[in-house]
């Protein structure tokens, strides 16, 4: 057992690989809950319906035709495939691979910094989870 | 692998476009004013982003001496130097040599500040100095 860092964490959007512009990732499972809370109760009851996840990344603004954001650019409004690898792509190591719908998207940037980018996305269908 | 020698090899080539001033090879001191020299960055800083993609030279610092025999003349020559745009601009030698031709090694420099040392001495030279501070950020990977 041992702790992970984001040094070897990898990501790839579209067969790119864009782990080295990316300074931060959320992966997120959140199912739908529902409430079937009948009368005559104390605690609400409550089941878990259909699986829903969400994937966002950001990072530094490369100029690279290849980088983002130029070629995050192209994909707006379309469904990419994702491969996310949290421990790195060594063998045995987990993999998530998933086709997601590009969303919102941003550039943002300030005095005194690197200019960045962001990206959502929302999984469209099922999250495979595989090891490398 | 980018090493920060080839990143001051670089902004030294950038500074050579500044007619008059000489920039010796780096870790050579040896110079006559007016001269500047990059120095060792104040710290590397690994893992800007993930998979060892950059990594980032904080607080470089260039040394910029100016004959300093003539007060005056030296006052006006600095502030040619440290200007933020012109013919004798450091900070837009170095801006502008990024835009075209572009470097190679360094992925992003950008030039935060100037300070000023009217009464300093390099080796037994009194100069006035100019300290440059800059931040680079360069690949991590091989």
């Amino acid at each position: 057992m041992a702790a992970v860092d984001t040094t070897v964490c990898s990501v790839l959007v579209a067969t790119v690989d864009y782990s080295v512009y990316v300074t931060s990732h959320t992966f997120e499972v959140n199912p739908s809950i529902y409430d079937f809370t009948g009368y005559n109760t104390t605690w609400a009851r409550n089941r878990a319906g259909l699986k829903k996840a969400t994937f966002s990344i950001g990072g530094i603004y490369d100029d690279g035709a290849a980088a983002p954001p130029k070629s995050l650019r192209a994909l707006w409004g379309t469904t990419v495939a994702i491969v996310y690898c949290p421990e790195g792509t060594a063998t045995g190591k987990p993999k998530m691979s998933f086709s997601a719908a590009v969303g919102k998207y941003d550039e943002s940037g300030k005095v005194d910094d690197l200019t960045a980018w962001s990206c959502d996305f929302t999984v469209d269908a099922a999250v495979t989870v595989g090891v490398n | 692998m980018t090493t920060f020698t080839d990143c001051a090899d670089e902004v030294r080539t950038a500074l050579k476009t500044i007619t008059g001033l000489r920039v010796p090879t780096f870790g050579d001191v040896d110079a006559h004013p007016p001269f500047a020299v990059i120095l060792d960055p104040d710290a590397l800083v690994y893992d800007a982003t993930y998979k060892r993609g950059f990594d980032k030279y904080g607080d470089v610092e260039i040394a910029l001496c100016i004959d300093n025999q003539s007060e005056r003349a030296a006052r006006r020559a600095a502030g040619e130097y440290a200007a933020g745009a012109g013919a004798k601009s450091v900070k837009a030698a170095i801006h502008n040599y990024q835009q075209s031709p572009g470097f190679v090694a360094i992925d992003r420099i950008r030039v935060t500040k100037a300070q000023f040392y009217p009464g300093a001495t390099w080796g037994s030279t009194n100069v006035f100095l100019i300290i440059f501070s800059a931040d680079i950020w360069a690949s991590g990977r091989e």
